[in-house]
């Protein structure tokens, strides 16, 4: 009894032979170990939706709250989903791994589906929860690789899509000298290595490279390192202040070289933000939402891509950018994977596999068992960036 | 929680039952009774009570090292990354036992902070706190950085449940028994300690180091000890929380952890048992609670920090227990 | 080699900003005994403060340093009336510690709620310009930031070797007990202390703004730099405090050059720890109060 003296704060005064029932119950539910059970809410689908809307990814989460939003209410305005409303059930991961899980953990048993969460640190760490109630999960960091048969999928490019395509463009404009820098975070070691490997098949070398922290407030040294060989042009595979960061760098050590970098950084307060300091010449691979107009491409796509961005200006005043694509078309395609499976949880991984050629504003999706991002290099175009606004150059 | 009630010194075992006041025993069954049901009164909480549960555990070590010991140490996330890792990839890449992997990283956390302690505890105040919070900024920049074999920055997916013969440790309900049952007996351990010999001596050099080796204490032994016990606590819980959260990553024992480890002890009180159990609860509840002002919670975070070290000099339980006894 | 001399450069521009951190971070402890952890907090806020101004006052980037500086000198020492000072009443050194890490946190969720989750960054001082000497270019903001330094450090040893303030400075810290019986007001002594720190951080936060991009987040990187290039340069010491900031950006500047990023990091930890159990006292420290 020493114990619990210590153990907790005084508690309420009350009987305890009357709790005892209680006690027997709660052992009795520990012991069975009760799991992750299916959404116990039949006159409605619930989407678990957890973002980072506070921390260091809220850059795209706030972003991404408002595409998820606007595509339940386009949703349920065409009928919902099996003739049921299509509910949104939301939690701020605060850009930290530790409280996607709790946050997770709290929806189990309550949604149908996840969207989420923002980042891939916080993704990685949903995934095993996700598995194990047999729940999909769209994470919208394209920064996951899906296992092949797996619940987790994942948004966006994959980041050697984007790599090869940006390294491609480059090769028909005559470069064939980058250097690289990137931060020690998952994505910019996951884009160092995709550049690195896109290096290797499209014929261009990568003749310095350097990495930074995250925090870093200099990265002169890194600079110095990744220009030693003479490169033609730059990668800066790193997004938010620590790109901000680099480009400074880049503009203060005189170099006039072209520079590309990551999707991550195609948020339009980001863009404007470094407008001043932006190089001449500053090359993003993008998906489809940032170039549809410029290109050539069919009037159903045209009209998906034209009720998605006045829809969004009108409700909140600014163009979509990144963060609100990829969501838009995870509650798109999610609920279709639930409507097809009539609503069965643990079918709708099997549905949302056998999803071909469906039209997202992001791109166009086919999924397979062992492709679970359903993105393809046709949808990837090479934009340029300068004074906050984007141009198609090619792709 | 006083040690002048104590009688009879030069021993750790507890005092007989008999001793204790009807009152208290009557206060330790309803605590009992309450902490049991409360996954029944509180379903949706218990996320939280896990994790804060896990906090405990390795606050109530730092408690030992700390507020009995007079040492700050930054760098519990150390034997939290040991734990974690360790037994993330003892379980992961060799299959090993859950249980055994928790067991052996516990044993390895001990022999490092045994050889650290030798080192570090000759330095004191600000420089060993200077020290230690270097070992935190290593721990997160070798949990990136050693990407082969921590996973990097994405961190480490898939850790296992922890499993007890056949029975895995998934569900909250289960995790919050299981923590139950660790953290009484880390508090017991803590709470005999605290009144036996051994905890009179970590006192006596925390207070004044030349009298206590004047007395025959061998200083360095002792705070090596509390060093030891501090990292076994942290190792522990860092195993718990990555087969609780099935996953461990560097923000998992970063910079930010290993300051708000020392916060919570600070916070809630230190040189007693419920002292750190409220600070972790406060530190963990805080952004749970603070879901809908997320936005304001590191700001207030570090005002209710200012205010409670400036003007609770117990902490939150010593404030309360002044406040009863008045 | 002129690749080798740019890189010095970079980690001498960084090191004058962990030395200007540092010296406010020495003042402190030597006057107080406090260990102000948030000194690299304020920085962040003056600088942020500077962009926010000269947008709204539509002024040149070097008049900001005019409106900060003495801002923040009023700022700290508002701070030390109302958070220092009821707090080192009260509390240990330890936790004192613990205060200031609370203050710092204050400082980044203010940030986050003014400024939100974006960089920001502002015109350097004068313009865009740059010295190139054999290869080695010199940004223009590097030279402002060394000479924000230079200035500094002067101006702190006229104040304490010069002038009859800075010998009560002097003799307080060196025992504040002895000074308060010698009729030393040890309050107005150390509101002084907080007040000129308080125009370093504003110094080093408006000076090196320009030349990088800033936001809540970088409050606890400057923070540990800070901490670190004053303990290891010695406590109290401001030739060491300078040293300890010079030494601890060319260290990272080289090892981030050379090696990855996180490695980098490791090492400089490494080499600090090793230095604080082989030379206790600091690189130019003299106090003996280290070690039991």
């Amino acid at each position: 009894m020493t114990i619990a003296v210590q153990f907790s704060p005084p508690p309420r005064p009350s009987p305890p032979r009357r709790r005892l029932g209680f006690v027997f119950a709660a052992l009795a539910l520990a012991t069975t170990g009760c799991s992750a059970s299916a959404a116990s809410d039949d006159s409605a689908y619930t989407l678990g939706l957890i973002t980072s809307q506070t921390g260091t990814g809220s850059q795209l989460g706030v972003g991404e709250l408002q595409g998820a939003q606007l595509a339940v209410d386009q949703i349920n305005a065409r009928g919902g989903v099996n003739g049921k409303p299509l509910r949104l059930r939301t939690a701020d991961d605060q850009s930290n791994p530790a409280q996607a899980v709790l946050q997770t953990r709290k929806m189990l048993g309550s949604v149908d589906a996840l969207v989420g969460p923002s980042l891939s640190g916080p993704c990685q760490a949903v995934i095993p929860l996700a598995s194990s109630a047999q729940l999909i999960d769209y994470c919208l960091s394209p920064g996951v690789k899906p296992k092949p048969g797996s619940y987790q999928w994942s948004a966006s490019a994959p980041t050697d899509t984007l790599a090869e395509r940006l390294l491609a463009y480059w090769k028909s404009q005559g470069i064939t000298r980058v250097g690289l820098i990137y931060t020690t975070d998952a994505s910019g070691l996951d884009g160092a290595h995709a550049i690195q490997s896109a290096a290797a098949h499209t014929g261009v070398s990568v003749v310095g490279q350097a990495s930074y922290s995250p925090t870093a407030v200099s990265v002169t040294s890194q600079l110095q390192a990744t220009t030693s060989g003479t490169p033609q042009a730059l990668v800066v595979w790193s997004s938010g202040a620590a790109a901000g960061v680099a480009f400074k760098g880049i503009d203060q050590m005189g170099l006039k070289l072209p520079v590309a970098t990551t999707d991550g950084n195609l948020t339009y307060a980001f863009l404007r933000r470094i407008a001043d300091y932006t190089p001449d010449t500053l090359l993003i691979p993008a998906t489809r939402d940032f170039w549809w107009q410029q290109q050539n491409t069919s009037t159903q796509v045209q009209q998906l891509e034209r009720g998605y961005h006045d829809e969004f200006r009108a409700r909140y005043g600014a163009d979509p950018d990144f963060g609100p694509g990829v969501a838009y078309d995870g509650v798109l395609l999610v609920a279709q994977a639930l409507e097809k499976a009539h609503g069965n949880v643990a079918g709708a991984r099997d549905a949302l596999e056998s999803l071909r050629g469906v039209s997202g504003v992001v791109g166009t999706y086919s999924f397979a068992r062992d492709n679970h991002r359903g993105i393809g290099a046709d949808d990837v175009g090479i934009v340029r960036a300068t004074g906050g606004r984007l141009t198609f150059v090619g792709r | 929680m006083t040690t002048q009630e104590q009688t009879t010194p030069l021993t750790r075992t507890p005092q007989p039952r008999s001793q204790r006041s009807p009152r208290r025993l009557i206060v330790a069954t309803v605590a009992v009774v309450v902490a049991l049901v409360l996954p029944l009164l509180v379903p949706g909480w218990l996320g939280l009570l896990v994790i804060a549960g896990i906090f405990f555990l390795i606050v109530l070590g730092l408690n030992l090292l700390m507020g009995y010991a007079g040492q700050v140490s930054l760098g519990q996330t150390l034997f939290m990354a040991i734990g974690g890792y360790g037994a993330g990839l003892l379980t992961l890449r060799w299959h090993w036992p859950t249980l055994v992997a928790m067991i052996v990283m516990a044993v390895v956390s001990a022999a490092v902070a045994a050889g650290l302690g030798t080192v570090f505890l000759r330095l004191r105040g600000y420089y060993l706190a200077l020290a230690t919070l270097g070992l935190a900024v290593i721990t997160e920049s070798l949990a990136s950085g050693l990407t082969g074999f921590t996973g990097g920055p994405s961190g480490l997916v898939g850790v296992p449940s922890l499993r007890l013969g056949t029975f895995d440790v998934f569900s909250d309900q289960a995790n919050y028994y299981l923590l139950l049952v660790v953290c009484g007996l880390g508090a017991w351990f803590v709470g005999n300690l605290q009144r036996s010999q051994t905890g009179r001596a970590l006192s006596a050099i925390a207070a004044d180091p030349a009298a206590a080796t004047m007395l025959g204490i061998n200083a360095a032994r002792y705070k090596t000890s509390a060093f030891v016990v501090s990292a076994v606590y942290a190792s522990l819980g860092g195993s718990l929380y990555a087969f609780y959260l099935r996953f461990i990553s560097p923000e998992v024992v970063g910079v930010t952890v290993a300051l708000s480890i020392v916060i919570m002890l600070a916070l809630g009180g230190a040189r007693t048992i419920v002292g750190p159990l409220l600070g972790a609860l406060v530190i963990q509840g805080l952004p749970e609670v603070g879901q809908s002002f997320a936005s304001w919670s590191p700001f207030v975070a570090g005002v209710v920090l200012i205010l409670v070290i400036t003007y609770l000099p117990r902490g939150i339980w010593g404030a309360v227990k002044k406040a009863v006894q008045r | 080699m002129s690749g080798l001399i740019q890189v010095l450069i970079g980690g001498l521009a960084d090191g004058g900003v962990y030395a200007l951190i540092a010296l406010g971070v020495s003042l402190v402890y030597s006057i107080s005994r406090i260990i102000n952890l948030a000194q690299g907090g304020f920085v962040v806020l003056a600088a942020l403060l500077a962009v926010s101004i000269q947008q709204w006052l539509g002024v040149p980037p070097l008049v900001t340093v005019v409106i900060v500086v003495p801002l923040f000198a009023v700022l700290m020492a508002v701070v030390e009336r109302l958070v220092m000072a009821p707090a080192a009443a009260r509390a240990t050194p330890d936790r004192m510690l613990l205060v200031t890490v609370g203050l710092l946190q204050a400082i980044g969720g203010l940030l986050l709620l003014v400024w939100g989750n974006l960089p920001y960054t502002m015109q350097p001082f004068s313009g865009d310009t740059a010295i190139t000497i054999g290869g080695v270019r010199i940004v223009s903001q590097y030279l402002w930031i060394i000479g924000a330094l230079v200035v500094t450090v002067a101006a702190l040893w006229f104040l304490v070797q010069r002038t009859s303030l800075g010998l009560t400075m002097r003799a307080t810290a060196s025992n504040p007990e002895a000074a308060a019986l010698q009729g030393i007001n040890v309050g107005r002594i150390r509101l002084i202390a907080f007040s000129l720190a308080g125009a370093m951080a504003a110094l080093a936060g408006t000076t090196v703004i320009p030349a990088t991009f800033l936001q809540f987040s970088t409050v606890t990187p400057y923070a540990v730099a800070g901490f670190i290039a004053a303990v290891a340069g010695g406590l109290g010491s401001t030739a060491g405090a300078v040293v300890g900031g010079l030494v601890l950006g060319l260290l990272q500047g080289l090892f981030s050059r050379y090696t990855s990023g996180d490695l980098a990091q490791v090492i400089a930890m490494a080499v600090l720890i090793v230095l604080l159990l082989v030379r206790p006292t600091g690189l130019l420290g003299k106090t003996s109060e280290v070690r039991r």
